[in-house]
């Protein structure tokens, strides 16, 4: 079973989510698919199988053959080529690697090469609590426009076998549907914020067209009023209950691995009813540890 | 020459916009006898990124030779130099009769070193 975590806004603790339901599961899975700002790891200790780079293709475009007709700059649905009669051109960091340009070309003047885009790192997971568990994070580097790539290979080289945590990326953009996609469950964390609310509700939305059943854990409960309460309510959203808003959890994340073994019995009850609650809405059949 | 000036609003002389990827709209005409070919809305003045080439390549597919524009940013400089059009620089022209009228006389600048990302020193 796998189970995503977004949030709509940053910042609003679906790192802290994902992290503490990972660590409650012992054995479970836990990737990270916020490619942009990777930081699940700071919080686990991970003897690491392997760091590999992701590629993604580009088109060459062979001069001899090319005739300037710009069939390939047209259908191009990101810009990622340009045309004139004079010449034609790629920037291959606009591509999304469809390989539609060469499909199109009349005059088999498209190949593709290869070119990093970012990295993948995979191991088993130490601590906290001899974990055992599987544990991804994807890395996407500066300038590249698109983590969408690197976010499907770490949902494809998930195991199998076992409950799957998929921390998401922020926002309702690609990076954000690529990791939510054909998940069992996804968890939306809001925070009681005005942007909190907003950003939410676009992240509802979202959760709403790709289909997936979905509740809500309210984190830094406490730090505003219960606009938000009103809202899952009008919109008959679950709530699957809250993180409150106290100095030890902030003091805890900023703590790194540190800071949740200092805090490691404080964080498992906090996180235990939502644990429970969690396994109830998304019908996890195995017991929890 | 087929020309192009970046505009907005709906004046008349038309206005110049102080932008080129995210202007209101493009103006083309006939530089030789003033005739204008088409104004065009430009659809990439909301696009997230790369407005500047975007804009390049519209006006490439309209046949323009030569952009009379503010500053392109550096990759919308690198795009039109690989696709063969001219640029000058609109210096501080308001409008696009007074602009063209430089222009016949060889006053504005023709761009023609590499860009530096220069934004609209507004602050």
């Amino acid at each position: 079973m796998e189970i995503c975590i977004v949030s709509g806004k940053g910042g609003t603790g679906k790192t802290t989510l994902a992290t503490w339901l990972f660590a409650y599961h012992g054995g479970s899975a836990l990737l990270d698919c916020d490619v942009e700002e990777p930081n699940a790891g700071l919080f686990l200790d991970v003897g690491w199988d392997s760091v590999e780079s992701v590629n993604t293709g580009y088109p060459i475009i062979d001069e001899y053959f090319c005739a300037n007709c710009g069939a390939c700059a047209s259908f191009c649905a990101f810009g990622a080529i340009l045309s004139s009669p004079k010449a034609t051109f790629v920037l291959p960091e606009m591509c999304h690697d469809c390989g539609g340009c060469g499909i199109v070309c009349p005059h088999g003047a498209i190949t593709f090469g290869e070119r990093k885009t970012g990295k993948i790192g995979q191991g088993v997971v130490n601590s906290p609590r001899e974990h055992g568990g599987f544990f991804s994070y994807g890395e996407l580097n500066v300038g590249e426009f698109s983590g969408v790539r690197i976010i499907k290979k770490l949902r494809e080289s998930a195991p199998k076998d076992r409950l799957v945590f998929i921390d998401g990326p922020p926002g309702t953009s690609c990076s954000a549907v690529a990791a939510l996609e054909n998940v069992d469950y996804a968890v939306l964390v809001g925070e009681p914020t005005p942007f909190g609310i907003s950003d939410m509700a676009m992240a509802v939305r979202m959760i709403r067209e790709l289909g997936l059943p979905f509740g809500v854990v309210v984190n830094k409960a406490g730090i505003g009023n219960d606009d938000i309460l009103d809202y899952c309510h009008k919109e008959g959203l679950t709530i699957l209950g809250s993180i409150p808003f106290k100095r030890t959890v902030a003091e805890s994340m900023a703590g790194g691995r540190e800071g949740w073994l200092e805090m490691e019995e404080e964080n498992l009850q906090i996180i235990a009813p939502i644990a429970e609650a969690l396994a109830l809405e998304a019908g996890l059949s195995q017991g929890v540890s | 020459m087929v020309l192009a000036f970046s505009v907005k609003g709906d004046a008349t002389p038309p206005l110049l916009d102080e932008r080129f990827g995210r202007c209101e709209a493009f103006l083309v005409l006939d530089s030789e006898s003033g005739e204008i070919q088409s104004r065009k809305v430009n659809s990439g003045a909301d696009a997230s990124s790369s407005a500047g080439i975007t804009a390049v390549q519209t006006l490439a597919n309209a046949g323009v030779q030569g952009i009379v524009a503010p500053h392109l940013g550096p990759k919308a400089e690198d795009a039109r130099k690989r696709l063969g059009l001219r640029v000058w620089n609109q210096g501080t022209h308001t409008n696009v009769d007074s602009a063209l009228e430089a222009w016949r006389r060889g006053e504005l600048e023709e761009i023609t070193g590499d860009s530096k990302p220069k934004g609209l020193h507004r602050a």
